[in-house]
């Protein structure tokens, strides 16, 4: 499973089941081999492979990243069964093609998409959409450029309260070299992928404003040797205590930073 | 950060323990935090078993190591009652090999051969001489789709076979098959009754091939990054499920959208997660690691439909913890386990049943060594309420 989410209002845990095609909810204390409270699933749901939640505590809704679908499909957070999504982002006009992280901010209104693409014309970034956005519709901003460092962004964490975002840019260099069950026509049969762990671009945890646009570096990151991160693909945060925790693939293993100054008190502002 | 663990023959690259400088001055600038060290991490610098192989005739065993990504490799008669590590007789580790989250592992005991087949992003199975050790390019590679798991080989016909979890599918190669060689045949289709499938084991002896499927089931269409989005992405939705487990056998010449010749499946099969399976050919069993409720189950080869195994291996005594591996070895009479819980396989006596005692246990790590149980993590959740770390595998 490559996504998950805690609802501190409600006390549960929300994961995506990609190879199902499922959203699992489960309650927060679930242990050992505890069947979910719901089960989102079935083609009314219009997930095609879902990789990535967040919950939306504040407007009672599972935003899920689904990597098959391209889209962003937004349930009603007590959805259960074969039920059709409340709102879906989805198609040329949104940019998104490999979305691998989802976060929303229900304080400036805005769902935060990861979406990777090495195909031409397209780009790799943080899509900015407006929380009630639908349909196939432009970001409201897309923060990619070779200032920003991602070049492969991963999962998301939100902030609301300080209007940041937190990433995982895993940043390693994974080729595919078949599409499901067909190997890519385009790769010669002597091919050297490089391996995905040792592709020399270094990942890092970086944090950008919800509201920035364009391409602009992170406005804060724990990157390099000492912070044991080579390939970071998951993040989450603890703003009460100043903790930031990321998960490393290459590691295989889950680090733990204390950086209060990453979460200073600071007015709300809204757009 | 640990020492070189008991057993690592060479020093990974991403081992090297970072110079730790003084702690960097957190200012409200930005790039703040930047190298900063961390306050705390869970990590396992010891290797975690995952799939396991045995040469009888060659008094070998190999494992395969998710964990520091290696492969280890261990005479049959390694192990015993020590608290102490075993030491492997080599391991095959290090950024050359392109072994990262590796799953299956087999071996061609005629040609010397040790294949090990990468599950997560890496879609390549990476070929080793028999006696490879350290950080040494594969002899050769095969490049597979996203996802596969186990590997069988049949020498016989010159072909070998790869469950591939999020296809619903088995992709048989030619044995010597390398760099971009397409499979030879696909099964694959709603009939196959092919769900996630994980462990599998050609029985050239019946003409049979045997998988093992978790149940999750999904039609998905290309989705990465390289493959450019498709217009009619919505219509293509056609709902996932959630199926029982089930074992399916195959007749080895099937293709496409074949029935199996037999499916063992139902609540009385009592199968949950089932990882690696391994065929008894002499005693016409089925041994499957059976993941989900830490036991090892053993059907009858030709068994069919909703029906118990005939022995369970489960209990406090067997130690068995998550396994993810199980094999067979007829000529001596034991039955071996890969655990995924704890650093240690176990050795039983073939037959064994119930809550039984290994006869000797092989050790990654000294004895209570915990294990972080992480299968490269790709998120993590903070639990507010409990103050604790989700991190899904």
């Amino acid at each position: 499973m490559h996504g998950i989410v805690y609802d501190a209002t409600h006390d549960e845990v929300v994961v995506p089941v990609a190879l199902a095609d499922a959203v699992l909810v489960f309650r927060g204390a679930a242990d050992g081999a505890e069947a979910p409270l719901r089960v989102i699933q079935g083609p009314r749901t219009n997930m095609i492979r879902p990789h990535t939640v967040a919950v939306d505590e504040q407007n009672n809704e599972i935003i899920v990243g689904d990597s098959g679908g391209r889209s962003i499909v937004v349930f009603d957070r007590n959805a259960n069964g074969d039920v059709p999504p409340k709102r879906m982002i989805q198609g040329s006009r949104t940019g998104l093609l490999f979305v691998v992280g989802v976060a929303v901010d229900p304080v400036h209104n805005r769902i935060v998409v990861a979406s990777s693409a090495r195909v031409p014309g397209m780009k790799t970034g943080l899509f900015i959409f407006g929380r009630t956005d639908s349909g196939d519709v432009a970001p409201r901003a897309v923060i990619a450029g070779a200032k920003t460092g991602l070049f492969l962004p991963w999962q998301l964490a939100s902030d609301p309260a300080r209007g940041q975002i937190f990433v995982a840019a895993i940043n390693n260099d994974s080729r595919p070299p078949y599409a499901m069950e067909k190997p890519r026509a385009n790769l010669p049969h002597d091919v050297q992928l490089p391996s995905p762990w040792n592709s020399g671009t270094q990942g890092f945890i970086g944090a950008w404003e919800v509201l920035d646009d364009g391409d602009v570096p992170p406005r804060a990151v724990i990157r390099g040797d000492n912070t044991f991160l080579v390939h970071p693909a998951g993040v989450a945060i603890n703003p009460k205590a100043g903790e930031v925790f990321a998960t490393d693939s290459v590691r295989n293993g889950l680090f733990t930073f204390l950086a209060p100054s990453l979460f200073p008190q600071r007015p709300q502002t809204t757009r | 950060m640990a020492a070189a663990p008991a057993g690592d023959m060479c020093a990974w690259w991403g081992d090297s323990p970072p110079e730790v400088q003084a702690a960097a001055q957190i200012d409200s600038g930005a790039n703040a935090a930047e190298m900063l060290p961390p306050l705390r991490y869970v990590m396992d610098p010891y290797p975690t078993f995952n799939g396991i192989v045995l040469d009888p005739r060659g008094n070998r065993v190999f494992l395969s190591d998710e964990n520091r990504k290696s492969v280890l490799s261990y005479e049959l008669s390694a192990g015993g009652n020590s608290p102490d590590a075993t030491p492997p007789l080599w391991q095959i580790i290090g950024p050359q090999t392109e072994v990262g989250f590796i799953a299956g592992v087999e071996v061609d005991p005629e040609r010397r051969e040790i294949y090990a087949v990468n599950n997560d992003i890496e879609d390549r199975v990476a070929v080793f001489d028999y006696d490879a050790h350290g950080d040494l390019k594969p002899k050769r590679h095969l490049y597979v789709p996203h996802q596969a798991w186990g590997l069988s080989l049949n020498a016989s016909r010159g072909e070998m076979v790869v469950s591939v979890q999020q296809l619903g599918a088995l992709a048989i190669y030619r044995r010597d098959a390398n760099g971009m060689d397409a499979p030879v045949r696909i099964i694959k289709g709603p009939h196959t009754n092919l769900a996630d499938p994980h462990g599998v084991r050609w029985d050239a002896a019946h003409h049979e091939i045997a998988v093992a499927s978790h149940g999750n089931s999904a039609v998905i269409p290309p989705y990465t990054d390289y493959d450019a989005p498709t217009p009619t992405a919505s219509a293509e939705a056609v709902g996932g499920k959630f199926l029982p487990p089930s074992l399916d056998l195959f007749d080895d010449s099937a293709t496409g959208d074949a029935t199996p010749v037999r499916t063992i499946q139902g609540p009385d099969t009592r199968l949950n997660w089932p990882m690696g399976i391994d065929i008894d050919a002499e005693h016409d069993e089925i041994a499957v690691a059976n993941n989900g409720d830490n036991s090892i189950l053993v059907f009858r080869r030709t068994a069919q439909g909703n029906v118990a195994p005939v022995r369970v291996i489960r209990g406090a005594k067997t130690g068995i913890s998550s396994p993810m591996g199980v094999a067979i070895d007829s000529q001596h009479n034991e039955l071996w386990v890969a655990n995924y819980g704890d650093h240690t396989a176990l050795v039983f006596a073939r037959e064994a049943s119930g809550d039984a005692a290994p006869k000797r246990i092989i050790r990654n790590a000294p004895a209570g060594t915990p294990t972080g149980g992480f299968g490269n993590p790709y998120a993590i959740a903070y639990d507010s309420k409990r103050d604790q770390l989700l991190v899904p595998n």
